[in-house]
């Protein structure tokens, strides 16, 4: 088996995707949800299905990584303490406005 | 790091300046080395690396290390002498009559007058060579495995761990000064020396920053592009565009080796957004122009990521930052 990456739920994002996800991103969501879990990916800092990266403009390092590519649906994490830490999951007709989605969730990204 | 000079009797300025000139040497061999096994690695080393002309640039870089190493070592001799000097000067509760350090104070200032320029003017060349062949080697350079890069920053440790630090100098000579100007509060030479012993703390912290810098691998600087910058961009001459790129470059390579300095340089924008976040948001100011750009460390991916957002001239800076605040933060904004 893979080395695989922590991957902490603390604030139950994955019960909430399976909850508000279409049927049809509920495979991808977990294929997604495996390539954050390797290891490997972080290793070599690649993740082509997810297209893990920074969101720019604020000071607190939180990341973006797509479901799939067309959906718009994604996830917000962040690394505390070498762990990757699930923050939320986004609808896909709101993920342009990333700001808005993290003001709601005030005290959960640090 | 470092035996601390005021501590030790034995410390002898032949014996370090000996000794750091056989570093030195091993620096330029390491960084020779480093270039010449990394770049037959791939056409792409081989070519980013005459692009950006390191072969040349660790030549200038050797010479560099040696006119540093030549002013240090005048620096400290007449640190050393002052030293003497002033010991006996206010061994007392009134200070001794000025004829007995007078000259050694207005020499020490000439001294780092004359030796400071040429040790700032080096420190630029040392820092941007070295900083370079550090970054070539872990981008287009990477050789899977290879250990030299570390053994080319191992060098820059063997710097630092045969050079004195003198704080406890430093700090000794900062309370001789203060009571001597508390017994000549005219004295235009102690003044001087003051002033010139102030430049050259700001550059031994700034060389210091450095060497912390290539000794622990700093985050890759990664330069990005919007499109409104580059449309910015444009109405810039070819002249200018040189002029402001360099500032600009300059400027964020203080955020890998000196933070401080990047803090003063630039100023920070701050607009008022909710859920306890925080802007990544700057402004360079270099002569009537304005940068407005991003800074975002980047841990995941081991970069620091600089994107130029605008360039305006000042008067258009205030619409500039409304546009991009507005554009970047949205709804994040309180009160908008």
């Amino acid at each position: 088996m893979a080395v695989r990456k922590p991957l902490l739920d603390e604030f139950g994002i994955i019960h909430e995707a399976v909850k508000k996800l279409p049927d049809s991103l509920k495979l991808e969501f977990l294929d997604a949800i495996a390539e954050l879990e390797d290891n490997e990916c972080h290793r070599r800092r690649s993740f082509p299905k997810t297209r893990l990266h920074r969101v720019r403009g604020v000071k607190q390092a939180i990341y973006r990584a797509d479901i799939n590519k067309i959906s718009g649906w994604r996830l917000h994490l962040q690394y505390e303490s070498g762990n990757v830490v699930l923050k939320d999951v986004i609808e896909g007709q709101r993920h342009d406005d990333v700001v808005r989605v993290i003001q709601t969730k005030k005290g959960r990204y640090r | 790091m470092g035996q601390n000079a005021a501590e030790g009797t034995s410390f002898s300025i032949d014996d370090w300046a000996s000794d750091a000139r056989e570093v030195i040497q091993r620096i330029g061999d390491s960084g020779r080395e480093l270039l010449e096994v990394h770049r037959a690695s791939s056409p792409r080393a081989e070519e980013t690396a005459a692009g950006w002309g390191l072969s040349e640039r660790l030549g200038e870089g050797q010479s560099a290390l040696e006119t540093f190493l030549d002013s240090a070592e005048a620096i400290v001799r007449g640190a050393l002498s002052l030293e003497g000097a002033l010991r006996s000067a206010v061994s007392g509760d009134s200070a001794a009559s000025d004829s007995d350090w007078l000259p050694a104070i207005e020499n020490q200032a000439g001294v780092l007058n004359t030796h400071l320029p040429a040790i700032e003017a080096a420190f630029v060349t040392i820092r941007h060579t070295a900083l370079d062949l550090l970054r070539w080697s872990r981008r287009s350079g990477h050789l899977e495995g290879s250990e030299l890069p570390d053994r080319y920053r191992a060098c820059f440790v063997e710097l630092t761990s045969h050079a004195p630090s003198f704080d406890a100098q430093a700090a000794t000579l900062e309370e001789e000064l203060a009571f001597l100007g508390e017994h000549y509060p005219d004295s235009a030479e102690i003044a001087a020396l003051r002033e010139a012993l102030a430049r050259q703390y700001g550059l031994r912290d700034r060389f210091r920053g450095f060497l912390r810098s290539v000794v622990s691998p700093p985050l890759d600087l990664v330069f990005e592009e919007t499109d409104l910058f580059l449309e910015d961009w444009k109405s810039y001459s070819e002249t200018e565009r040189g002029h402001l790129a360099t500032e600009f470059n300059d400027c964020c390579q203080l955020l890998l080796y000196y933070p401080p300095g990047f803090r003063r340089r630039v100023e920070t924008i701050r607009p008022p957004l909710s859920g306890g976040m925080e802007a990544s948001l700057y402004q360079l100011s270099e002569g009537d122009d304005r940068v407005l750009f991003l800074v975002d460390e980047d841990p995941v991916f081991e970069s620091l990521s600089v994107t130029l957002l605008r360039v305006v001239p000042s008067a258009a800076l205030d619409q500039a930052i409304d546009e991009t605040v507005r554009s970047l933060y949205r709804e994040f904004l309180i009160d908008s």
